[in-house]
């Protein structure tokens, strides 16, 4: 029923633009389309830390976050080492390699 | 000597525009953007009559071109050319997408009847008939439907907008809404009441 609706909603609403005016788009729908891609900018924008400003206060705190992600990444590799020890070496070594890469990786486009 | 100082004084604004766009600024945004939709709905128009996939493809164009913005380059160009190169990809992967599928019977009138169960293939709505018959039909409705309609999805008005218009309550502009769906589709294809606009 839904469907139903739907589809007819949709058709109808593209069979009505037919009878408008063809030469300009109604002012309804550009206003509409600039708030939203307007919204979309300044939600991407204020994506990432440092364009939310959480890293714009200098190195001091560029090096502090880092010296944090430094400590965190060294506790969590010596925890998978640990939760390793049952695997060979060659194992353990890609499994390392692999996480620590994913994570450097969301890192930075944390970051960004 | 003027007109080098006005051609290098038009350049720089230009710039700065091309700068504020790539760097995500709103009110540089907004200009371009108000200067521009009119022009590519009209592009797309020209391509194919059809006023729900122009929108479309300007909705498209513009997204597309905010989403790449950190891909747009002043230095190689104004933000103009750049988002009508955009448009023209949209142009041509429409191409693309209507060579891949199959061809459209003419008969537009077995489309019509199945209104309710699949959306319309775009070729029957750039039928110069279709258009003919929608006005035709839109005519020949109760005024109050007629005008829920036009409100609705020829001036692109919101809900809270109509309602405010029409002075009844949002609810009451959507069950209308409803029925004239229901009464467009029956005079169309050729099953409803008639003669009592």
């Amino acid at each position: 029923m839904e469907n139903k609706k739907n589809y007819l909603q949709r058709n109808v609403s593209r069979l009505v633009k037919l009878a408008g005016d063809s030469a300009v788009p109604a002012k309804g729908f550009t206003d509409s389309l600039v708030a939203s891609a307007l919204q979309e900018l300044d939600q991407s924008e204020s994506h990432g830390l440092f364009r939310a400003g959480f890293l714009n206060g200098g190195i001091d705190k560029i090096m502090g976050v880092a010296a944090a992600a430094a400590v965190l990444c060294g506790a969590a590799v010596q925890l998978l080492l640990a939760g390793l020890s049952w695997a060979s070496p060659a194992l353990a070594s890609t499994l390392l390699v692999t996480t620590s890469i994913n994570w450097l990786s969301y890192l930075g486009r944390l970051m960004l | 000597m003027l007109t080098e100082v006005l051609d290098i004084v038009m350049d720089d604004a230009e710039n700065q525009a091309g700068w504020g766009i790539a760097s995500g600024d709103a009110q540089e945004w907004r200009m371009l953007l108000d200067e521009l939709i009119p022009k590519l709905y009209t592009m797309f128009m020209g391509r194919w009559p059809n006023p729900a996939l122009a929108e479309e493809l300007v909705q498209k164009t513009v997204f597309d071109a905010v989403r790449g913005r950190h891909g747009y380059d002043p230095s190689k160009g104004a933000p103009q050319d750049w988002i009508f190169g955009i448009a023209f990809n949209n142009i041509r992967m429409e191409i693309r997408k209507r060579a891949s599928r199959p061809a459209i019977d003419v008969n537009a009138a077995m489309y019509l009847q199945a209104l309710d169960t699949r959306l319309l293939p775009d070729e029957v709505l750039e039928r110069k008939e279709t258009a003919q018959q929608v006005r035709a039909t839109l005519e020949a409705l109760p005024a109050r439907e007629r005008d829920v309609l036009k409100a609705r999805y020829l001036e692109a008005l919101s809900i809270e907008e109509i309602a405010g218009r029409m002075g009844a309550t949002k609810k009451a502009v959507y069950s209308l809404l409803y029925r004239a769906g229901i009464s467009f589709r029956q005079r169309l294809v050729g099953d409803g009441p008639r003669g009592e606009a």
